[in-house]
């Protein structure tokens, strides 16, 4: 039972001018769960460093006003001391640990603690059996998946058992299958244990129903508003989102609606909305039949019976087997299916890294060994996870213009291609910084431009959208959705179901090795006969659709009636 | 294959990793004055059971990983018998036109033997001590900070990692157009290249995890428990024993033939 207490807590990095944040003052009684929310890049993880003392400890930094957990300090204390108190999950699942196997990660941090070996075995089985991983105890670390990786760092804090818990955005790199169980395992365990809960969350619409205080910073890093998220939202939900900050999606249709019905309590969860609407006299909206087979251009990929098994791998299940499908041209296709479905594998197929163990791939009706490798790459672009690894100069606009140069464009048609296309990516103001210096979003949307400068057809995005913030998301999903109005074939590959349902127009959902469906993506999102096939890829409907169809379905009632 | 011999349960992998790198070093040291070809060659016959027979190691997969050894002992032979720094006196036959003699083959051979004993008592310690038992037994056993050998097993659970990063990266410059240059020009541009994203991404690696395991309370002081136990066991006892009476006998025995 701890409660945390920050009084004017300013921090400055050494190499900033001004403080990253300055003021902060704010309680967080215990048993409670707080959110801190707030544009990109104002210093919420700083503060959580602040309150184990890792900040100033081990990260230079220059501190003023007061922290106290309970009755520490954590300026003053040591990192042993403040690891009982405060624990912290990470985003990251590849760098949060530092032993081999399972087992030995979970005991790390009680050998640090200097708990006696007699008593570890238990705790270890204990925290272990709680976090559903007791089956892969002695099993390698780099063997689990992002999702168990994260349950495995909720397990080693756990072992620990601090009072207070810090959630830095713990399921920005996991899919939403993931997501759900990790938040419903911090969930209760929080509740069993009565923990003091920190979140830091830009992807609210899987916790915020758990959540009892919100605190809003401002750009400058200041506090600009405390209280429930239901009071807040409902008060300045419009005024957070020119701030940049992102809105559950049931608030923003609440919001929508507030000119319609008062809304008491102001709704959090879908369910919520629905309720108070059927209360309110208005009838369930009849989900409409999908969308018609739109009309498909001619396939611009054809895979036939591709199947494809690593070398090396002994216990020979192949990757892909006897796969067929078809990408069509100037259509946003999706490729969707389950961790390890081989999804990045078929990208892969298609820019010849790798080699079909059977099968023939074409590309405009040729067979893909027919075409060079030069006439290849200069048709298909691949954006890769990482944006940083595809950078190879050390300006932005050299970046941009080296595909061209390659081509041996004249100096006057690439200078005005590359201010065209800094346009386009809204990267101008920033032509002459290292693109490694740049903003996760910009790098992203950086990586994207150099693939267009060689005016690709085909795009093939792997994950693009992946620990990104909303913000950033949705200028690439804009910039994407005009490049296939432009004419470009796009294809993404993605577990975010509720971009899927928004932007695209051909869906392949991966299983086993297998094409399990191919077809309009509304209808494997939402039609109950794809139900068992949903569940089995670990792909679940999102709610967007859902909301949209109460919000036209309210207009319109209001609408004629006030006809 | 390495991890597989490394945890399979025979008496060689149960011996404390300390006990087998100080019996590699007594191997080494005896074998200094040693100039005759029997000692050294008996000496890796035994080597090489006992590496097959305390820790079950294919003998074929031994032959196999020894060849660059054996190659390299072949050269000893050839540069003793060819040009020998003192040639001797019982000239055997003559090779395009330079005397051969039986002691310079024999310190040749005894050389070549020497090599792959090295070799084998090598294998031996590298095939039967995974890396994260040694670095416990370091820590425990030894004098090594714990600062030191857990950043090295973190380090270690790293190389996976970045070994699929550099394919990406790979993949990333064959797409925009730079393929595989051939060349020491062109292999060092490549390396440079590769080298910004590997170091970005390694740098924000290190610090996240430092982050990390200080947050588990790690400080890198000995005040700390032990999860995995590396102790020292009777097994560590016999396995002295064992090698040094190889060694006595030997010792003793080679006065016999030299």
């Amino acid at each position: 039972m701890v409660c945390v207490q920050t009084d004017h807590l300013s921090i400055r990095y050494p190499t900033n001018e001004t403080p990253t944040v300055q003021d902060i003052s704010a309680f967080f009684p215990s048993n409670s769960r707080s959110l801190i929310l707030g544009p990109s890049g104002v210093g919420k993880s700083t503060i959580t460093l602040a309150l184990n003392g890792i900040i100033p400890q081990s990260i230079e930094a220059e501190v003023s006003g007061e922290v106290a957990v309970g009755d520490l300090h954590p300026q003053h204390h040591t990192v042993g001391e403040m690891s009982k108190k405060v624990g912290i999950l990470f985003q990251d699942p590849e760098t949060q640990f530092c032993m081999y196997t399972v087992a030995e990660e979970v005991a790390f941090g009680l050998e640090n603690l200097q708990v006696p070996r007699d008593q570890m075995d238990s705790i270890i089985h204990d925290s272990l059996q709680k976090t559903g991983l007791l089956h892969v105890k002695e099993d390698p670390i780099h063997s689990l998946s992002g999702g168990m990786k994260q349950k495995l760092a909720l397990a080693c804090l756990m072992a620990i058992d601090p009072e207070v818990l810090i959630l830095d955005e713990p399921t920005a790199n996991l899919d939403p299958q993931a997501t759900i169980e990790v938040f419903a395992l911090i969930d209760q365990w929080g509740k069993r244990a009565k923990k003091t809960m920190i979140f830091i969350e830009h992807q609210l619409d899987d916790m915020i129903h758990f959540i009892d205080d919100l605190i809003i910073l401002n750009k400058q890093g200041k506090i600009a508003y405390t209280g429930t998220p239901r009071e807040l939202f409902q008060k300045h939900a419009n005024q957070f989102m020119s701030e940049g900050i992102w809105l559950p999606k049931t608030v923003k249709t609440a919001i929508s609606l507030g000119d319609f019905i008062q809304w008491d309590p102001f709704p959090l969860l879908p369910a919520e909305l629905e309720q108070q609407l059927i209360k309110a006299g208005i009838s369930e909206p009849r989900i409409p039949p999908t969308k018609e087979q739109p009309m498909y251009g001619k396939p611009i990929i054809e895979m036939q019976n591709v199947s494809y098994a690593y070398d090396n791998n002994t216990n020979a299940s192949s990757v892909l087997s006897e796969l067929t499908f078809h990408i069509h041209q100037g259509e946003f296709t999706v490729l969707a299916g389950a961790n390890g479905a081989g999804k990045s594998t078929i990208a892969q197929l298609f820019l010849r890294a790798k080699k079909p163990s059977t099968g023939i791939i074409k590309w405009k009706d040729h067979p893909l060994p027919s075409w060079s490798d030069h006439q290849l790459m200069a048709q298909i672009g691949l954006v890769m996870q990482n944006p940083e690894s595809q950078f190879i100069t050390e300006r932005v606009d050299e970046e941009l213009s080296y595909g061209p140069r390659q081509m041996g464009w004249s100096e006057d048609k690439r200078s005005s291609h590359v201010d065209q296309l800094l346009d386009i990516v809204n990267l101008s103001h920033v032509r002459d910084h290292n693109p490694f210096s740049l903003s996760q979003g910009q790098k992203r949307r950086l990586s994207v431009a150099t693939m267009l400068i060689n005016d690709q057809e085909l795009l093939i995005l792997d994950e693009p959208t992946f620990g990104q913030d909303a913000e950033n998301t949705e200028e690439l999903m804009n910039l994407l959705k005009s490049l296939q109005q432009q004419g470009k074939t796009i294809l993404m590959i993605t577990h975010d179901m509720g971009l899927v349902e928004q932007f695209a127009t051909h869906m392949i959902v991966l299983h086993e090795g297998r094409c399990a469906y191919e077809g309009n993506p509304i209808s494997f999102l939402h039609s109950p006969s794809y139900e068992k096939l949903r569940a089995q890829t670990k792909l679940t409907t999102p709610i967007d659709r859902k909301l949209q169809q109460w919000q036209d379905h309210v207009q319109q009632k209001v609408g004629v009636q006030h006809a | 294959m390495l991890e597989q011999y490394q945890t399979n349960n025979h008496f060689l992998q149960q011996v404390n990793p300390l006990a087998k790198l100080i019996a590699l070093l007594v191997v080494i040291a005896a074998m200094i004055f040693v100039f005759d070809p029997w000692t050294p060659f008996l000496l890796w016959v035994v080597s090489v059971l006992m590496l097959h027979l305390l820790g079950g190691i294919p003998v074929k997969f031994i032959t196999l990983i020894s060849i660059p050894f054996m190659l390299f002992g072949l050269t000893f032979v050839w540069i003793n018998a060819v040009f020998p720094a003192e040639r001797g006196e019982l000239i055997l036959f003559s090779l395009f036109g330079l005397p051969i003699a039986l002691e310079n083959i024999q310190t040749g051979l005894s050389l070549g033997f020497r090599s792959l004993v090295f070799g084998t008592w090598s294998l031996l310690f590298v095939l039967t001590t995974s890396p994260t038992i040694f670095l416990h037994s370091l820590i425990q056993n030894g004098k090594l900070s714990p600062r030191f050998g857990y950043g090295i097993m973190a380090a270690y659970r790293l190389i996976p990692v970045f070994k699929n990063e550099w394919q990406q990266l790979k993949l990333a410059h064959r797409i925009r157009g730079l393929g595989e240059k051939g060349g020491l020009i062109g292999r060092y541009r490549q390396m440079k290249r590769y080298a910004i994203p590997l170091l970005a991404s390694a740098i924000r690696k290190a610090s996240r995890l430092a982050i990390a395991m200080e947050s588990k309370g790690f400080d890198g002081s000995r005040n700390r428990t032990y999860y995995r136990v590396i102790r020292w066991s009777s097994k560590d006892a016999f396995f002295a024993m064992g090698v040094s009476s190889i060694l006595t006998v030997l010792m003793i025995s080679r006065q016999w033939w030299i």
